[in-house]
Protein backbone atom coordinates (compact mmCIF):
# COMPACT_ATOMS: atom_id res chain seq x y z
CA UNK A 1 0.00 0.00 0.00
CA UNK A 2 1.44 3.23 -0.92
CA UNK A 3 1.82 5.74 1.98
CA UNK A 4 2.05 8.45 -0.51
CA UNK A 5 -0.79 10.59 1.16
CA UNK A 6 1.60 11.22 4.26
CA UNK A 7 4.31 13.12 1.70
CA UNK A 8 4.62 16.39 0.27
CA UNK A 9 2.92 15.96 -3.40
CA UNK A 10 5.48 17.58 -5.25
CA UNK A 11 7.72 15.18 -3.40
CA UNK A 12 5.19 12.19 -4.85
CA UNK A 13 5.18 13.97 -8.11
CA UNK A 14 8.86 14.27 -8.69
CA UNK A 15 9.27 10.16 -7.26
CA UNK A 16 6.74 9.50 -10.07
CA UNK A 17 8.63 10.79 -12.64
CA UNK A 18 11.68 9.89 -11.78
CA UNK A 19 10.50 5.97 -11.41
CA UNK A 20 8.65 5.97 -14.46
CA UNK A 21 11.79 7.40 -16.46
CA UNK A 22 14.04 4.58 -15.25
CA UNK A 23 11.65 2.10 -16.11
CA UNK A 24 11.19 3.59 -19.38
CA UNK A 25 15.20 2.93 -19.96
CA UNK A 26 15.38 -0.48 -17.66
CA UNK A 27 14.08 -3.10 -19.34
CA UNK A 28 15.20 -5.38 -16.86
CA UNK A 29 13.62 -3.57 -14.11
CA UNK A 30 10.75 -5.20 -12.54
CA UNK A 31 9.44 -2.71 -9.04
CA UNK A 32 11.03 0.30 -8.20
CA UNK A 33 9.66 1.74 -4.36
CA UNK A 34 10.98 5.57 -3.51
CA UNK A 35 11.02 4.97 0.56
CA UNK A 36 11.23 6.93 3.32
CA UNK A 37 14.16 6.55 5.80
CA UNK A 38 11.32 5.08 8.38
CA UNK A 39 10.67 2.56 5.83
CA UNK A 40 7.41 4.02 4.43
CA UNK A 41 6.47 3.61 0.60
CA UNK A 42 6.62 7.30 -1.07
CA UNK A 43 5.98 5.95 -4.66
CA UNK A 44 6.46 2.88 -6.69
CA UNK A 45 6.22 1.56 -10.31
CA UNK A 46 4.78 -0.47 -11.26
CA UNK A 47 1.86 1.33 -9.49
CA UNK A 48 0.36 -2.30 -8.54
CA UNK A 49 2.08 -4.69 -6.06
CA UNK A 50 2.61 -5.67 -2.72
CA UNK A 51 -0.18 -3.89 -0.81
CA UNK A 52 0.69 -4.21 2.97
CA UNK A 53 4.61 -2.28 2.92
CA UNK A 54 6.27 -4.82 3.92
CA UNK A 55 9.36 -4.31 1.36
CA UNK A 56 9.18 -0.64 2.43
CA UNK A 57 9.95 -1.55 5.58
CA UNK A 58 12.60 -4.07 4.98
CA UNK A 59 14.86 -2.13 2.86
CA UNK A 60 14.32 0.85 5.40
CA UNK A 61 15.74 -2.01 7.54
CA UNK A 62 18.12 -3.20 5.00
CA UNK A 63 19.58 0.57 4.39
CA UNK A 64 19.60 1.26 8.35
CA UNK A 65 21.69 -1.95 8.50
CA UNK A 66 23.96 -1.67 5.91
CA UNK A 67 24.77 2.56 6.61
CA UNK A 68 25.76 0.86 10.25
CA UNK A 69 28.16 -1.68 8.78
CA UNK A 70 29.49 1.22 6.85
CA UNK A 71 30.15 3.11 9.94
CA UNK A 72 31.27 0.42 12.04
CA UNK A 73 33.89 -0.53 9.35
CA UNK A 74 34.57 3.13 9.05
CA UNK A 75 34.61 2.51 5.05
CA UNK A 76 33.62 5.90 3.81
CA UNK A 77 30.81 7.32 1.46
CA UNK A 78 28.20 4.57 1.67
CA UNK A 79 27.15 4.38 -1.85
CA UNK A 80 24.92 0.85 -3.10
CA UNK A 81 23.17 -2.07 -1.50
CA UNK A 82 23.31 -4.53 -3.52
CA UNK A 83 21.54 -7.93 -3.14
CA UNK A 84 21.70 -10.60 -5.56
CA UNK A 85 19.89 -13.55 -5.91
CA UNK A 86 18.99 -16.67 -8.57
CA UNK A 87 16.53 -14.84 -10.03
CA UNK A 88 17.08 -10.87 -9.14
CA UNK A 89 19.07 -8.37 -7.99
CA UNK A 90 17.97 -5.75 -5.48
CA UNK A 91 19.71 -2.19 -5.64
CA UNK A 92 19.26 0.41 -3.22
CA UNK A 93 20.68 4.21 -2.94
CA UNK A 94 19.80 6.85 -0.53
CA UNK A 95 18.89 9.52 -2.74
CA UNK A 96 21.85 12.19 -1.78
CA UNK A 97 21.47 14.21 1.19
CA UNK A 98 18.01 13.22 1.54
CA UNK A 99 15.52 10.78 3.98
CA UNK A 100 14.55 8.86 0.87
CA UNK A 101 16.23 5.52 -0.51
CA UNK A 102 14.97 4.29 -3.56
CA UNK A 103 14.99 0.54 -4.35
CA UNK A 104 14.48 -1.15 -7.26
CA UNK A 105 14.80 -5.21 -8.29
CA UNK A 106 15.99 -6.10 -11.50
CA UNK A 107 15.89 -9.47 -13.73
CA UNK A 108 19.19 -11.44 -13.81
CA UNK A 109 19.35 -10.73 -17.46
CA UNK A 110 19.89 -7.23 -17.15
CA UNK A 111 23.57 -6.49 -16.34
CA UNK A 112 24.62 -5.73 -12.81
CA UNK A 113 26.72 -2.32 -14.59
CA UNK A 114 22.98 -1.03 -16.00
CA UNK A 115 21.28 -2.19 -13.02
CA UNK A 116 23.54 0.59 -11.21
CA UNK A 117 23.78 2.89 -13.61
CA UNK A 118 19.98 2.86 -13.71
CA UNK A 119 19.91 3.81 -9.85
CA UNK A 120 22.52 6.21 -9.96
CA UNK A 121 20.89 8.20 -12.74
CA UNK A 122 17.29 8.06 -11.28
CA UNK A 123 19.03 9.18 -7.46
CA UNK A 124 20.29 12.24 -9.07
CA UNK A 125 17.54 12.92 -10.70
CA UNK A 126 15.35 12.87 -8.16
CA UNK A 127 17.87 14.88 -6.10
CA UNK A 128 17.96 17.60 -8.86
CA UNK A 129 14.01 17.66 -8.81
CA UNK A 130 13.81 17.61 -4.91
CA UNK A 131 16.47 20.34 -5.03
CA UNK A 132 14.10 22.28 -7.74
CA UNK A 133 10.94 21.98 -5.91
CA UNK A 134 10.03 25.33 -3.60
CA UNK A 135 10.16 23.74 -0.81
CA UNK A 136 13.47 21.75 -2.10
CA UNK A 137 15.51 22.65 0.93
CA UNK A 138 13.41 21.90 3.53
CA UNK A 139 12.91 18.72 2.68
CA UNK A 140 14.70 15.89 4.15
CA UNK A 141 10.89 14.55 4.16
CA UNK B 1 32.45 -16.49 30.49
CA UNK B 2 28.79 -17.21 29.92
CA UNK B 3 26.49 -14.86 27.43
CA UNK B 4 23.04 -13.95 27.42
CA UNK B 5 21.12 -12.26 24.47
CA UNK B 6 18.48 -9.91 26.01
CA UNK B 7 15.85 -8.13 23.46
CA UNK B 8 14.31 -4.65 24.37
CA UNK B 9 10.84 -4.94 23.54
CA UNK B 10 8.38 -1.74 23.61
CA UNK B 11 6.43 0.05 21.32
CA UNK B 12 7.65 3.55 19.44
CA UNK B 13 8.58 6.07 22.27
CA UNK B 14 9.10 3.59 25.33
CA UNK B 15 12.81 4.13 25.60
CA UNK B 16 14.52 1.37 24.29
CA UNK B 17 17.42 3.04 22.33
CA UNK B 18 17.89 5.07 25.36
CA UNK B 19 17.97 2.26 27.55
CA UNK B 20 20.31 0.35 25.29
CA UNK B 21 22.18 3.61 25.28
CA UNK B 22 22.43 3.59 29.26
CA UNK B 23 23.54 0.25 29.66
CA UNK B 24 26.31 -0.83 27.13
CA UNK B 25 29.55 -0.93 28.31
CA UNK B 26 30.46 -0.59 24.25
CA UNK B 27 29.76 2.21 21.85
CA UNK B 28 25.78 1.15 20.62
CA UNK B 29 25.01 0.22 17.31
CA UNK B 30 22.05 2.36 16.07
CA UNK B 31 19.46 2.37 13.14
CA UNK B 32 17.57 5.26 13.50
CA UNK B 33 15.54 7.16 10.86
CA UNK B 34 13.94 10.17 10.55
CA UNK B 35 10.61 9.98 11.98
CA UNK B 36 7.70 10.59 9.96
CA UNK B 37 4.99 9.05 11.96
CA UNK B 38 5.42 12.77 14.71
CA UNK B 39 1.79 12.24 14.88
CA UNK B 40 1.90 9.13 16.52
CA UNK B 41 4.08 9.64 18.76
CA UNK B 42 6.29 12.87 18.74
CA UNK B 43 9.92 12.07 18.61
CA UNK B 44 12.86 13.32 15.75
CA UNK B 45 13.88 9.86 15.49
CA UNK B 46 12.84 5.97 15.15
CA UNK B 47 14.82 2.32 15.02
CA UNK B 48 13.99 0.73 12.32
CA UNK B 49 16.29 -2.29 12.38
CA UNK B 50 17.92 -2.77 15.84
CA UNK B 51 19.85 -1.48 18.72
CA UNK B 52 22.84 -3.01 19.73
CA UNK B 53 24.83 -3.08 22.88
CA UNK B 54 26.78 -5.25 25.24
CA UNK B 55 27.48 -4.87 29.28
CA UNK B 56 29.16 -7.37 31.21
CA UNK B 57 27.08 -8.31 34.97
CA UNK B 58 30.20 -9.90 36.39
CA UNK B 59 33.67 -10.82 34.91
CA UNK B 60 31.92 -14.08 34.46
CA UNK B 61 28.61 -12.63 32.75
CA UNK B 62 28.09 -10.35 29.00
CA UNK B 63 24.99 -9.75 27.81
CA UNK B 64 24.32 -9.06 24.18
CA UNK B 65 21.73 -6.62 24.09
CA UNK B 66 19.31 -6.29 20.94
CA UNK B 67 16.52 -3.20 20.80
CA UNK B 68 13.45 -4.06 18.24
CA UNK B 69 11.94 -1.56 16.25
CA UNK B 70 8.48 -0.54 18.11
CA UNK B 71 6.14 -0.84 15.28
CA UNK B 72 4.49 -3.75 13.88
CA UNK B 73 4.97 -3.32 10.03
CA UNK B 74 9.07 -4.10 11.45
CA UNK B 75 7.89 -7.34 12.80
CA UNK B 76 10.44 -9.23 10.15
CA UNK B 77 13.19 -7.95 12.72
CA UNK B 78 11.17 -9.37 15.27
CA UNK B 79 11.29 -12.68 14.08
CA UNK B 80 14.99 -12.54 13.43
CA UNK B 81 16.26 -11.22 16.41
CA UNK B 82 13.83 -13.89 18.93
CA UNK B 83 14.97 -16.56 17.54
CA UNK B 84 18.51 -16.27 19.78
CA UNK B 85 17.00 -14.40 22.68
CA UNK B 86 16.94 -15.98 26.26
CA UNK B 87 15.16 -13.23 27.66
CA UNK B 88 13.40 -10.12 27.16
CA UNK B 89 12.66 -6.71 28.87
CA UNK B 90 9.57 -5.55 27.78
CA UNK B 91 9.17 -1.66 28.47
CA UNK B 92 5.90 0.53 28.31
CA UNK B 93 5.66 3.79 28.03
CA UNK B 94 2.58 4.47 30.78
CA UNK B 95 1.40 7.65 29.42
CA UNK B 96 0.68 6.31 25.65
CA UNK B 97 -3.07 5.64 25.02
CA UNK B 98 -3.38 2.20 25.95
CA UNK B 99 -0.30 0.80 27.76
CA UNK B 100 -1.82 -2.28 29.18
CA UNK B 101 -2.73 -3.04 25.47
CA UNK B 102 1.19 -2.96 24.36
CA UNK B 103 2.01 -5.19 27.10
CA UNK B 104 0.04 -7.61 26.48
CA UNK B 105 0.68 -7.65 22.60
CA UNK B 106 4.52 -7.95 22.99
CA UNK B 107 4.36 -10.49 25.42
CA UNK B 108 2.04 -12.51 22.95
CA UNK B 109 4.24 -11.19 20.56
CA UNK B 110 7.18 -12.82 22.04
CA UNK B 111 5.50 -15.49 24.11
CA UNK B 112 8.47 -18.56 23.40
CA UNK B 113 11.12 -16.35 25.09
CA UNK B 114 9.23 -15.50 28.49
CA UNK B 115 8.28 -19.08 28.51
CA UNK B 116 11.62 -20.65 27.49
CA UNK B 117 14.01 -17.71 29.51
CA UNK B 118 12.84 -14.84 31.26
CA UNK B 119 11.59 -11.77 31.60
CA UNK B 120 10.94 -8.14 33.00
CA UNK B 121 8.85 -5.59 32.38
CA UNK B 122 9.56 -1.86 33.05
CA UNK B 123 7.51 0.59 33.38
CA UNK B 124 8.63 4.56 31.80
CA UNK B 125 7.00 7.87 31.53
CA UNK B 126 5.29 6.72 35.47
CA UNK B 127 6.02 10.02 36.59
CA UNK B 128 3.90 11.46 33.38
CA UNK B 129 1.14 9.06 34.28
CA UNK B 130 1.26 7.17 37.47
CA UNK B 131 -1.46 4.11 36.50
CA UNK B 132 -1.50 2.00 35.95
CA UNK B 133 0.77 0.85 38.89
CA UNK B 134 3.24 -2.01 39.29
CA UNK B 135 0.60 -3.62 41.24
CA UNK B 136 -1.92 -3.46 38.73
CA UNK B 137 0.85 -4.56 35.63
CA UNK B 138 1.51 -7.89 38.09
CA UNK B 139 -1.76 -8.82 38.55
CA UNK B 140 -2.51 -8.76 34.32
CA UNK B 141 0.62 -10.25 33.71
CA UNK B 142 -0.64 -13.08 36.38
CA UNK B 143 -3.63 -13.48 35.82
CA UNK B 144 -2.59 -13.73 31.52
CA UNK B 145 0.49 -15.68 31.77
CA UNK B 146 0.06 -17.59 34.93
CA UNK B 147 3.53 -19.26 33.81
CA UNK B 148 5.48 -16.36 33.37
CA UNK B 149 7.43 -15.10 36.86
CA UNK B 150 7.80 -11.48 35.42
CA UNK B 151 8.68 -8.41 38.09
CA UNK B 152 7.41 -4.97 37.25
CA UNK B 153 9.81 -2.33 37.93
CA UNK B 154 9.01 1.50 37.25
CA UNK B 155 12.25 2.73 35.19
CA UNK B 156 13.76 5.59 34.09
CA UNK B 157 15.57 4.53 30.42
CA UNK B 158 18.45 7.26 31.07
CA UNK B 159 19.34 5.63 34.34
CA UNK B 160 22.36 3.26 34.20
CA UNK B 161 21.30 1.99 37.90
CA UNK B 162 18.02 1.11 37.32
CA UNK B 163 18.47 -0.89 34.31
CA UNK B 164 21.49 -2.82 36.20
CA UNK B 165 18.76 -3.77 38.74
CA UNK B 166 16.17 -4.82 36.32
CA UNK B 167 19.01 -6.89 34.03
CA UNK B 168 20.51 -8.48 36.93
CA UNK B 169 16.97 -9.80 37.94
CA UNK B 170 16.41 -11.05 34.49
CA UNK B 171 19.53 -12.96 34.68
CA UNK B 172 18.69 -14.65 37.70
CA UNK B 173 15.74 -16.01 35.71
CA UNK B 174 17.43 -16.92 33.12
CA UNK B 175 19.67 -18.51 35.02
CA UNK B 176 17.36 -20.18 37.34
CA UNK B 177 14.57 -21.89 34.73
CA UNK B 178 17.90 -23.07 32.82
CA UNK B 179 19.08 -24.92 35.58
CA UNK B 180 15.32 -25.74 36.29
CA UNK B 181 14.75 -27.28 32.93
CA UNK B 182 17.93 -29.14 32.89
CA UNK B 183 16.91 -31.22 35.65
Amino acid sequence: MSDAGRFDPALVAAGTAALDAMKADSPGLVLAVLISDDGFEVVRTPRMGEQDGRFASMASSVQALSEAVIHELQIGKGDAVIIQAASGVVIQQRVPGRSVVLSALFRTDESLGRCLVGVRNCTAALDAAISALPSGSSITL
Amino acid sequence: MAEHVILVVGPMGAGKTTAISALSDIDTIRTEAVNTERDVVDKATTTVALDYGEIELSPNEKIRLYGVPGQKRFDFMWSILKQRAVGMIVLVKNDAEDPVGDLVAFFDEFREIHERGGVVVGITHSDLAPRPTTYEYQQIVAERYPSALAPVFTVDPRSRDQLVVMLSVLAANVDSRAMFLAR
